[in-house]
């Protein structure tokens, strides 16, 4: 670790936290459930008016979820329509074409679940009218559903003989208008003022300094790729000197993909594009962004429950869990390769070079940028990326791979971290009840048989979904296709884009050829029960708390914003990610780094 | 949970995930053209997504209330 990488890391986490302290009472007054005062309370009035909605009606947990699926549902229905009709549909000055059914059924829910994998190549595929009319919106959309699904649960555990768990549509609605949407202008701006460019214009051609040969892939009169006789594609040379410079309205999608972690690019090379991401000064505002709302929900959940030092305890575990992730990626690309250390390469970070492992990053970013870029998205369920995860060595690549594994609960989505995180602290307590031989319970609520159940569904179906999607993957010919490495890195190749939708990040190691009709259906129902059937147990739990009658602390209570806590937080959260994931890393990234030393 | 029903429950969610699963990859095999079948099968394929959802929601509403 260089000095420059710890206090880019030190740097991080102090703006973070002064920023997300503040930005928890804003949020803690829209998870409130009375009347917002002022402009903003005449603004939520009216649009409650023409949509026919009783804001102070209470909803009872099935209903909330009924109403979140159906909202879902529609607008994933709504996605899918406009990418098969975008040919037609007015701004598409390129004349793109509709979407294949497969692709934008992937995307569709892709975006619906706020996981924003992309099988597809934004600027060469989706219209500006397709970018900002369901793929925007849906970003908004999607990271506002995973704040009212946290708002739920934290009504569960601050109510007590309630029956219901709060309004979805009037949490969907603040969230929206009033924390993520002046979040996005406030950053667009920003973007904009760096680089970021914000059109409508036809893409622009331009000459090249120098003349480019590369080989395009020949393609008969329907566009079908030519293969030769064994199977491999066929391609001719081409010389050109001029170059396709893509636009489009880049700042406004680019802001809400960070804030609401959301992560879908406008550019197929995401934030590594110099139009989504063209200065150092705009990656740090990214990295910002993606933990800044579920940060800040940590301390709203203190406020809303009565006890900050709740809020502080599981911001603890989560800065905790992530700073040792961070120091372990940037140690592991900073290190460089071992195969070339045993060539005698020099690769020390010197004035004169950046060492380590530069291949697959940036210059203008460089290697603890990049490596901590990277730590934040997919800790953040974010999955915007400014390198290229396949690139990293398999040590650093493990660590974007696990920390997706562990349930993105490492303040992960917008939302979706905090309720994961609280279904892991239910967890937890259940475990020290069972070790001091007491009944467990959590911030005043008996953590029973129900709840543990609904916990039991929550921890066991994403690794369900990532192991058996892989297997199929793995033992089908349609799976094993889209492999660009044989070996162990082509077998991380395909965990990481099922640990990637199941758990709703998006990022993508890379290698993988995923644009198929099998990838884009297999991936798509994994990203739909990723995301809503984890939703529905925990609304469920919230539900039932919400229900219970609040219990007194005792001297047998156990603290849980205390050091001891925390420890069993981390360690539940840690134990389960690793016991579940261990042997299928193994089998990746694990014997990957092994072979580096074993080769030379 | 009495055994029966926790054995119920797990193998209808392997089912739901193998059934919906199957349906996507059996009809979407090496099928790739802009026909109006395949928008019917999608768009058939979320509502079928969804209603395996909202059959969850019921299950753990009925679970929730013998308890």
């Amino acid at each position: 670790m260089t000095p420059q990488a710890w206090y880019a890391l030190l740097a991080y986490l102090g703006v973070l936290t002064a920023l997300a302290y503040p930005l928890s009472i804003l949020i803690a007054r829209l998870a409130d459930t009375s009347a917002l005062r002022g402009v903003a309370g005449v603004a939520e009035r009216i649009l409650y008016r023409l949509a026919g909605i009783d804001p102070s009606h209470e909803m009872t947990w099935p209903r909330y979820a009924v109403a979140l699926l159906s909202f879902n549902a529609i607008g994933i229905l709504f996605v899918y329509a406009v990418q098969r009709l975008q040919l037609w549909l007015p701004l598409n000055p390129q004349h793109l074409a509709n979407i294949s059914a497969d692709s934008a059924f992937n995307t569709a829910v892709s975006f619906g679940s706020n996981t924003d994998w992309q099988g597809y190549s934004g600027e060469s595929t989706m219209s500006y009218c397709t970018q900002m009319l369901v793929l925007t919106v849906q970003n908004f959309l999607s990271a506002a559903t995973g704040i009212a699904v946290a708002f739920a649960l934290i009504r569960g555990f601050a109510r007590h003989s309630a029956k219901g768990i709060g309004n979805f549509w009037v949490d969907l609605t603040r969230s929206t208008l009033f924390l993520l949407l002046p979040l996005s202008l406030l950053l667009s701006i920003v973007l904009m003022s760096q680089g970021v460019i914000q059109n409508f214009s036809a893409y622009r051609d331009v000459t090249t300094v120098e003349p480019l040969t590369y080989d395009n892939p020949k393609v008969d009169a329907d566009g079908t790729p030519l293969k030769d006789a064994q199977d491999k594609p066929l391609t001719e040379s081409v010389t050109t000197q001029t170059q396709s410079l893509a636009m489009g309205p880049v700042a406004s999608q680019e802001a809400i993909k960070m804030i609401g972690t959301n992560g879908g690019g406008f550019f197929n090379a995401n934030s590594a594009h110099p139009y989504e991401n063209p200065t150092p000064l705009t990656n740090f505002l990214q990295m910002l962004s993606m933990f800044l709302i579920p940060a800040a929900l940590c301390f709203a959940f203190g406020r809303l429950v009565g006890d900050l030092r709740q809020g502080w305890a599981i911001f603890g575990a989560m800065t905790t869990i992530f700073v040792v992730m961070a120091v372990l990626a940037l140690w592991a690309e900073l290190q460089g390769n071992p195969g070339f250390t045993a060539l005698g390469i020099d690769q020390s970070h010197s004035a004169l070079q950046a060492g380590g492992n530069m291949e697959g990053k940036e210059t203008r970013f460089g290697i603890v940028a990049s490596a901590l870029f990277a730590t934040i998205t997919t800790a953040a369920s974010c999955g915007a990326v400014n390198a290229m995860h396949d690139s990293f060595t398999p040590l650093g690549g493990l660590v974007p791979m696990w920390l997706i594994e562990l349930g993105e609960v490492v303040f992960g989505g917008v939302g979706s971290g905090l309720y994961g995180m609280l279904i892991f602290a239910i967890m937890a307590v259940f475990i020290a009840g069972l070790m001091i031989g007491r009944t467990p319970e959590y911030l005043g609520k008996k953590i029973e048989s129900f709840e543990m159940k609904m916990t039991a569904i929550v921890i066991l179906l994403t690794p369900f979904l990532v192991l058996v999607g892989s297997s199929i993957a793995v033992m089908t010919e349609q799976g094993k296709l889209g492999i660009a490495n044989p070996g162990a890195h082509g077998f991380s190749e395909i965990l990481y884009a099922f640990s990637s939708t199941a758990n709703n990040n998006g990022s993508a190691f890379g290698g993988l050829s995923v644009n198929t009709p099998f990838y884009n259906a297999l991936l798509g129902v994994v990203m739909w029960f990723g995301r809503y059937a984890f939703i529905v147990p925990v609304l469920a739990i919230a539900g039932s708390l919400a229900a219970k009658k609040r219990i007194e602390a005792t001297a047998g209570t156990l603290p849980t914003h205390g050091p001891l806590f925390i420890a069993l937080l981390i360690g539940t959260v840690v134990l389960v990610g690793a016991l579940t994931y261990v042997p299928a890393l193994a089998l990746g990234p694990v014997i990957e780094q092994l072979q580096l030393y074993k080769i030379h | 949970m009495k055994v029966g029903r926790c054995r119920w429950t797990v193998a209808g969610f392997y089912n739901f995930f193998i059934s919906s699963t199957g349906f996507f990859t059996a009809i979407t095999r090496n099928h790739r053209d802009n026909s109006r079948l395949m928008d019917i099968v999608y768009v058939a394929g979320v509502l079928i997504l969804l209603g395996l959802t909202l059959a969850l929601v019921k299950g753990c509403s009925v679970l929730e209330s013998k308890r």
